[in-house]
């Protein structure tokens, strides 16, 4: 593989609260190479949106920090960079597609003023051309008639079609990077795979690569090439997609594939979800940080934390980080995670912690 | 209490009586200003020993002060000093709070907290006595004390527009707008001040009836407009002294202030309702 266009390596990114410092990525590692898609899933908390974020060093200066590590793109370290250097790569090299298309378009100014924004902030154009070229980007991300919707408030638009907007916004500058958080999470499912299928073919035209945010492993397997499952702010299994679907390793990536809901399976039987929440980052306990809700743990996972090791199915870059896959001693190296549950007497355990949980909550 | 319950159906913009009266009154009183000359039966400063305090009269509609001039007159002109001191002296206020406001809530830290100590500082005072401090240092006339009410008013502007920015700055579209790679500028002025502008727009019209308010009663103090400019304040306190032999030096006056201000009142009420976006059906 030639040199990655993005690579991001041993970041870790902290912000200072009230109830002290949390660790919100640690230790995250990821490259990109030109013109691929790969994705990083994990619950809802568990760093992704301030991965990308940091990316694109949008944090609030006044409470995050960046302890460590480095994000290259195309070999130049954007951490050394100023926030005036930043605005020239921002919506240039790298843009940011959102999660909620509701909120994040300004209410007050019209789609055409707001695209033609986008698209005159990094090129020296005229008038006329940033209208004909908004007209051609609203063609492309597929808004019929896009002439007469030039003067429309975001107001007008349907979720998806705002969605479809701030794609165009992104693209406008054509970025070799776009980093698309949560994209489809706010759209109803037959708009979610439509707008799928255009970040997809627009990607093939223009030749960007994409890092996909989504917590919907459907949604990765039908576009990512490779995925990097996140848990508390780091990665706990990378493969790519079909790796990772064939044979996961690791007990967290199990959770979240037994948690899709699938037409092959039988309508009785329930979903298993993963019990309880992920850790709390500003209390972190040594060890494994997925060893409290995992049903197969053993004493050595609350020793220490786990290194992020090559998997047993032994394909390229199939990495994972669990004790039980350990080469001398791992007990979860030959184990079926479609029949094994892992041991009752601990997933009783568990659940009874989450309960206690929502019990104190209350 | 009605209003909530019919909020649903209320068009978008509701004219009730009280925008109605409001605005009447205020675009008659701009008139007024506008065309002083033209309007005013006499000249505001022409004496006429032989007829001092007057009650009012078909010669004169609203009598005559202790130097026989017209209270018309003196009225009509004295509405160009008011409007014009309240306009100006807020729209200052207006501009350099709302830039401190902005910059303040947008920079936040070191930046925030020095603005904003200042502006707490400036605060403290009761706001006719900071402007009445103001205006014994820097002496008499029109531009003193349009520089004493807009200073006076100056913290008030910049705490709304910080508080306003601050949650505009955080919303979601700010953050799309800077991950499109735009500078603090073109936000704050593009993205950010139009949202902010109606509460701003708001509070300067009630502010320019206490601007008003504040100018009369320091040329009622004497420290304001000098005399013989027609000034509603030092009108005020020229029928202070003869309270018992002409009341209506003091009573006309006294309605021209409490209509100015009424006016402005209504008006700022209205524009409020009209602006908030949870008022009505606004989509």
């Amino acid at each position: 593989m030639s040199a990655p266009l993005l690579e991001v390596r041993d970041l870790e990114v902290a912000f200072d609260t009230r109830r002290g410092r949390v660790k919100a990525v640690d230790g995250l590692s990821f490259s990109l190479g030109k013109g691929e898609i790969i994705a990083l899933v994990g619950e809802s908390g568990c760093g992704k949106s301030v991965a990308v974020r940091s990316v694109m060093k949008l944090l609030p200066e006044q409470t995050a920090r960046y302890e460590a590590g480095s994000i290259t793109l195309d070999g130049k370290d954007l951490l050394d960079l100023d926030d005036k250097a930043m605005q020239k790569i921002r919506g240039h090299d790298i843009a940011l597609i959102f999660q909620d298309p509701m909120s994040s378009l300004n209410p007050v100014l019209t789609i055409g003023e707001q695209i033609g924004e986008a698209i005159s902030r990094h090129q020296r154009v005229s008038r006329r051309e940033v209208v004909e070229r908004t007209i051609e980007l609203l063609r492309r991300v597929g808004i019929p008639a896009p002439e007469t919707r030039l003067k429309a408030y975001p107001h007008e638009f349907s979720g998806g079609m705002r969605q479809r907007v701030m794609i165009a916004m992104a693209l406008s500058c054509n970025p070799r990077v776009i980093l698309a958080d949560e994209i489809t999470t706010a759209l109803d499912v037959t708009i979610q795979a439509q707008i799928m299928d255009l970040l997809k073919s627009l990607v093939a035209d223009a030749g960007a690569a994409v890092v996909m945010i989504t917590h919907d492993m459907g949604i990765v397997a039908g576009a990512a090439e490779r995925v990097y499952v996140m848990y508390a702010g780091t990665v706990v299994e990378t493969a790519t997609t079909a790796d990772l679907f064939a044979r996961p390793a690791m007990p967290y990536t199990w959770g979240l594939l037994r948690s899709i809901p699938s037409l092959e399976r039988p309508v009785d039987e329930p979903l298993v979800p993963i019990e309880g929440l992920p850790p709390n980052l500003a209390r972190l306990e040594p060890g494994c940080r997925f060893r409290p809700r995992c049903a197969y743990r053993r004493a050595i996972c609350g020793a220490a934390e786990p290194p992020l090791a090559p998997a047993p199915d032994g394909a390229e870059g199939h990495l994972a980080r669990c004790w039980g896959l350990d080469p001398e001693n791992g007990w979860l190296r030959d184990t079926d995670w479609t029949s094994d549950l892992g041991d009752a007497e601990t997933m009783a355990e568990i659940s009874a912690a989450a309960a206690q949980v929502q019990g104190e909550k209350r | 209490m009605v209003e909530a319950v019919s909020s649903f159906t209320r068009p978008r913009l509701r004219i009730n009586g009280f925008a109605v009266l409001g605005f009447g009154l205020l675009a008659l009183l701009i008139i007024c200003a506008a065309f002083s000359p033209w309007l005013a039966p006499y000249d505001p400063n022409a004496q006429d020993y032989r007829a001092v305090l007057q009650g009012p009269s078909a010669a004169h509609w609203l009598g005559t002060d202790h130097t026989g001039r017209d209270m018309l007159s003196r009225l009509i002109y004295g509405s160009r000093v008011a409007l014009s001191i309240g306009f100006t002296a807020v729209g200052l206020a207006v501009l350099l709070g709302g830039l401190l406001g902005v910059v303040a809530g947008y920079a936040r830290g070191l930046v925030d907290e020095a603005i904003m100590r200042v502006m707490d500082a400036l605060l403290s005072f009761p706001s006719v006595l900071l402007a009445l401090g103001i205006m014994a240092a820097l002496g008499p006339g029109v531009n003193t004390i349009i520089i004493a009410i807009a200073i006076a008013d100056l913290p008030m502007f910049a705490r709304i527009t910080r508080s306003q920015v601050l949650t505009v700055r955080e919303r979601d579209f700010v953050v799309a707008t800077r991950a499109l790679g735009a500078g603090p500028a073109r936000i704050i002025f593009r993205h950010i001040v139009p949202h902010i502008t109606g509460p701003v727009a708001v509070m300067a019209t009630i502010q320019v009836g206490h601007a008003i308010l504040t100018e009369a009663a320091l040329s009622f103090l004497g420290l304001g407009i000098q005399p013989p400019t027609a000034s509603w304040g030092a009108m005020m306190r020229n029928g202070f002294s003869y309270m018992e032999r002409a009341p209506w030096l003091a009573a006309f006056t006294g309605l021209a202030i409490l209509l100015t201000v009424l006016a402005l009142n209504l008006a700022g009420d209205v524009l409020r309702d009209w602006l908030d976006p949870r008022g009505d059906s606004r989509r």
